[in-house]
């Protein structure tokens, strides 16, 4: 299994700012990361959780406290490494003199590809982000969408194994969107392997395969996108039922089931897979209606919001112990 | 280090500045400056060639700090507050290349600037020079032109080094204060600092009055405006001297400003 990017430990710690030089701020907290080579890996959390300090340290923008990042094994950051890399920063700037073509000339020719063959790059990369009509046009000229879409154009302008995109679709109204998404499915049919960082779940759970969630700078999990959805959801399933409820969901309520009105007389109640043939039993005595029965699978977004939560509630525990045996 | 992405960035840098529209409005009036002295010669009282000289040499001066100061002032942090330099050094590029592309990107634009002067100065000297002047004698008035021109680039290169030292960790203004504070030492203290180590207060004052003489940049050494002016002969060997002096401070402080760049953030 080759890898693509690794990180061990990586810790990074940001001095207090403001005038009385407050508290450091850890930013990273002994990171560990491994993204295959060809997958979609979509590395998300809340705003503030680390994402970017991480993918700046993996493009040698920003020096680790401690630990270390690799990509290909190479150290991440020197030039042979950034050679593998393309990479999209966060908030895109560029040259508003310059020309999209000869911008796209610039960056490529840190390549030291020739000229003849860069030109043919150029006009095939402008094609895949649908921008060709735009070579000559300013930058200062392009709309949001069309520069973040620029900003895949030179990114990939080399043809890199590897894509580091912060936050790719921040800002872009619903086309955009999936303009940006669709090229993503279709570098990843080209073989690349692709990093990603987001706060949009659903953009997330369409193309990833691997999954990795940060909060306060501490990785609270690193997966299989499937797998992860499949253990945060657990082994239950979801019953919807109508009819004439009143006994049923007070026996259900007796079983300490949690019943979700979906409309008026439709009920479901998630139970565990054990129990499933109990409460069919049930529903069936009372001349309950079976609507639906299916394994509760978590969106993505659920799973998110489940993990942190519970890491919160963690940590305030925690805290709260500490505080106990400090009085 | 590579040449080739050093070049690389600094064309793009040149190519930014000279869409910079002040630079030919600063252009514009150095050289009015410079054709109005020409112009003025009842104020002269017969004394045209060395106050045209003068203020043309003075000039020149002042225009040569104040184009490095515009250009160089704004050019790394730009840079980073706009965030241009990430797409940039995410490519197999070092952060010296960046720093010494910027650099010398800029520098190229004091040059030209520089230099299109210098041929205007070079212009109106020769047209006051008397027709009945020796060949000679013409070479060597315009060469001394020629060389104050150079020792006055020279000293942009070095106050530009200074400001790229500062620059990726000063705002404007502190970096702005902070070079003109070390531009104006260099150009006053020199005596004063070899009056100190030859009075030898104590041994630690003295210590220290030599270090700065070391540290600091001596501007002065630049300075053959008042010899240009009264036309007394300049020895090529002092040119060079300071040249090479230039040149050394210039290649020390960027080596500092390229230690200091490679454990920045961004």
């Amino acid at each position: 299994m080759e890898i693509a990017i690794k990180t061990e430990n990586l810790v990074k710690i940001y001095p207090g700012k403001g005038k009385s030089r407050g508290k450091p701020v850890k930013a990273l907290v002994d990171l560990n990361l491994q993204v295959k080579v060809g997958d979609i890996y979509g590395f998300i959390g809340p705003n503030g959780a680390g994402k970017t300090t991480c993918i700046k340290t993996l493009m040698g923008l920003i020096r680790p406290t401690s630990g270390k990042a690799f990509i290909f094994d190479m150290v991440a950051g020197t030039v042979e490494a950034k050679k593998k890399v393309g990479y999209l920063s966060e908030v895109a700037y560029y040259y508003p003199f310059m020309e999209v073509g000869k911008l796209l000339d610039f960056y490529c020719s840190f390549y030291n590809i020739p000229r003849a063959k860069r030109k043919k790059k150029i006009t095939e990369v402008l094609g895949l982000v649908k921008l060709s009509n735009k070579t000559n046009a300013r930058m200062s000229e392009l709309s949001k969408g069309m520069m973040q879409r620029f900003g895949i154009a030179q990114a990939i302008i080399a043809d890199p194994p590897l894509l580091i995109l912060d936050e790719l679709t921040s800002g872009l109204d619903p086309i955009a969107q999936k303009e940006v998404k669709d090229i993503i499915l279709d570098l990843k049919k080209r073989g690349k392997t692709i990093f990603f960082s987001s706060h949009v779940m659903t953009e997330v759970e369409k193309i990833c395969d691997q999954i990795g969630i940060i909060n306060q700078g501490v990785m609270l999990k690193s997966a299989g996108l499937e797998d992860f959805l499949k253990e945060e959801s657990g082994a239950f399933t979801r019953i919807v039922f109508g009819g004439k409820p009143d006994k049923l969901l007070e026996s259900f309520k007796e079983k300490g089931l949690e019943i979700d009105n979906v409309s008026t007389g439709i009920f479901a109640v998630v139970v565990p897979d054990n129990d499933v043939g109990e409460i069919i039993d049930t529903l069936r005595n009372e001349k309950g209606n079976i609507i639906e029965i299916k394994p509760r699978r978590f969106s993505l977004e659920d799973a998110f919001f489940k993990l942190v939560k519970e890491r919160d509630e963690k940590q305030q525990k925690g805290s709260e112990i500490k505080e106990k045996q400090e009085v | 280090m590579s040449i080739r992405n050093i070049i690389r960035i600094a064309s793009i840098t040149f190519e930014e500045n000279y869409r910079k529209k002040f630079l030919y409005i600063l252009l514009f009036l150095s050289g009015l400056l410079m054709v109005s002295a020409f112009l003025f010669d009842p104020f002269n009282m017969g004394q045209q060639l060395p106050v045209v000289k003068d203020i043309c040499l003075t000039g020149l001066g002042f225009f040569g700090l104040i184009l490095t100061f515009a250009l160089f002032l704004t050019a790394i942090p730009n840079e980073i507050e706009k965030k241009t330099i990430y797409p940039l050094l995410s490519k197999p590029i070092n952060r010296s290349d960046y720093l010494w592309g910027k650099y010398l990107g800029n520098m190229a634009m004091v040059f030209i600037n520089v230099f299109v002067l210098t041929i205007e100065i070079i212009f109106l000297i020769n047209k006051l020079l008397p027709a009945d002047v020796t060949m000679a004698h013409r070479m060597t008035e315009l060469n001394t032109i020629f060389w104050t021109a150079s020792l006055i680039f020279v000293e942009c290169g070095v106050v530009g080094s200074i400001i790229i030292l500062f620059s990726p960790f000063m705002s404007y203004p502190v970096n702005l204060v902070l070079t003109m504070l070390l531009y104006i030492t260099g150009n006053v203290s020199q005596g004063y600092i070899n009056y100190l180590s030859a009075e030898k207060l104590t041994s630690f004052g003295a210590g220290l009055s030599i270090i700065l003489k070391f540290i600091l940049p001596n501007f002065e050494y630049f300075h053959i405006k008042n010899s240009v002016v009264h036309s007394y002969i300049i020895d090529p060997k002092y040119v060079f001297g300071t040249f090479t002096y230039g040149i050394i401070y210039i290649l020390i402080v960027m080596f500092l400003a390229d230690i200091l760049f490679q454990r920045r953030d961004l």
